[in-house]
């Protein structure tokens, strides 16, 4: 579900077509981008790529190479290849009777001007960071149509348009206890991610998709992490890291210039770097 | 990223909730605009029982409270504010008839939601203007609808329709 609102304009007729747009856009990277929709970039290349060099659209490449970086800065912990992983855990359809190599990374996607290539047989997953993305492509399309306040929420993955403040409220699920938390803050990105047994309970999905792209290990249960940053596809790639690592995410987060917020055993703190 | 994390208490939430809750006039503000330097007598309406069914039966609308507030002038004209829910949230609107009970003017006072607001429009709202009790007024007939407002679009008009029969009903006017 997404949720795209513009403020700010004046006229009624323009803001309707921005976000039509917008939500165009988003479908589109949703298209491109699903692990289970067979024509989908993401498919192709789970089919194909470990065989040849595959042409995909301008977008897919850009979140693929946004991957790779999230992937090198955490070391390993973001890993898009983690699909065929989640896959046999049943958590993801098996695409195709094609043969899958579990231990492989990220590190054997290979980027060029006709394409992209899978050096070692994997599947790769965008659901850690194509919704961000989708939602950065949707505030881009606003601001392309003269919006330049408004919010997009991606079920999670909220992006922020304008100076605000923008007040959002956290959901970690089930009782929050006497204070509910909140960030009030400028333009950027805010993605929540939760394994909560009341936000997993929403989900049909019939084992958690949060694991360390490393040890393939899942994240500690009853974590909820908030990350903010500039951009919705990085805030939601990290929430994975954060979901992973927990308070040692602080380097990580770091590098990527993005600040994040863990909750545990009902306690709302921030991480900042040891270092 | 500029920011700064609240614990907010949430009894004080409850208490401040709605967060969008927006007061765009005052009762007396809304009846200003509609009949300025009118000499008007506050007067509320409660409606009995067999007032408020014969109100429902005329007017296909619902009772919300059998009470509202209204003030009227000695030459005929009434101004009468009543809720009627939106999405989630009650709107609170007023209108103004004529001594004829031609609605004269619809106001909103108070709109508790994030969207839907366009019903503020003032070309939409001047759609109720001159009607009596015998115009349809239904959505899409002869009130147009706002595409991403129709819920309130749809109750503020089955609002009308209620008070120009609550109009009728309660005080025996023809």
């Amino acid at each position: 579900m997404v949720a795209i609102r513009a403020d700010g304009v004046e006229d009624d007729a323009l803001a309707h077509h921005a976000i039509s747009a917008a939500f165009a856009e988003v479908a589109t990277v949703h298209r491109l981008m699903s692990f289970h929709a067979p024509d989908s970039d993401v498919s192709r290349l789970n089919r194909d790529a470990a065989r040849r060099c595959v042409p995909v659209d301008w977008r897919t490449r850009e979140v693929l190479a946004m991957a790779q970086t999230m992937h090198r800065m955490s070391e390993g912990v973001f890993d898009i290849a983690i699909g065929g992983v989640l896959a046999h855990a049943g958590a993801l359809p098996c695409p195709a009777p094609a043969r899958v190599d579990l231990d492989a990374t990220a590190a054997s996607i290979a980027l060029d001007d006709n394409g992209v290539r899978f050096h070692d047989a994997l599947w790769i997953d965008l659901g850690g960071i194509a919704k961000g993305y989708a939602a950065d492509r949707a505030a881009a399309v606003l601001q392309q149509h003269g919006v330049h306040q408004g919010r997009i929420d991606a079920g999670g993955d909220l992006r922020l348009l304008g100076a605000g403040p923008h007040r959002v409220y956290l959901d970690a699920g089930g009782d929050i206890g006497p204070m509910q938390a909140a960030l009030d803050t400028g333009e950027g990105a805010i993605a929540t991610s939760s394994n909560e047994a009341a936000i997993r309970a929403r989900n049909p999905l019939p084992c958690g998709v949060h694991r360390h792209g490393r040890t393939k290990e899942h994240a500690a249960p009853g974590r909820t992490v908030s990350v903010l940053a500039d951009q919705a596809m990085v805030a939601d790639a990290l929430t994975k890291v954060v979901m992973a690592l927990g308070p040692s995410a602080g380097a990580v987060l770091a590098l990527a210039g993005a600040t994040a917020y863990l909750r545990e055993k009902g306690t709302w703190a921030s991480i900042r770097d040891a270092a | 990223m500029d920011h700064r994390f609240l614990l907010l208490p949430v009894a004080a939430l409850v208490a401040v909730a709605p967060a969008q809750a927006t007061q765009y006039l005052s009762a007396d503000q809304a009846r200003a605009l509609i009949f300025p330097s009118l000499a008007m007598t506050a007067q509320d309406i409660t409606l009995t029982p067999e007032q408020a069914r014969a109100v429902e039966k005329a007017s296909g609308a619902s009772i919300v409270s059998p009470s509202m507030k209204a003030w009227r002038a000695t030459t005929g004209e009434l101004f009468i504010v009543d809720e009627v829910l939106g999405k989630h949230e009650y709107i609170t609107y007023a209108v103004g008839f004529d001594a004829s009970g031609g609605v004269k003017g619809l106001e909103i006072l108070t709109y508790n939601e994030s969207y839907g607001d366009q019903i503020r429009n003032p070309a939409w709202r001047a759609q109720f203007t001159g009607k009596h009790d015998d115009a349809p007024l239904v959505l899409d007939k002869d009130i147009q609808n706002i595409s991403s407002a129709t819920l309130s679009c749809k109750h503020i008009t089955e609002g009308v329709r209620r008070l120009l029969a609550v109009r009728k009903v309660a005080l025996g006017h023809d």
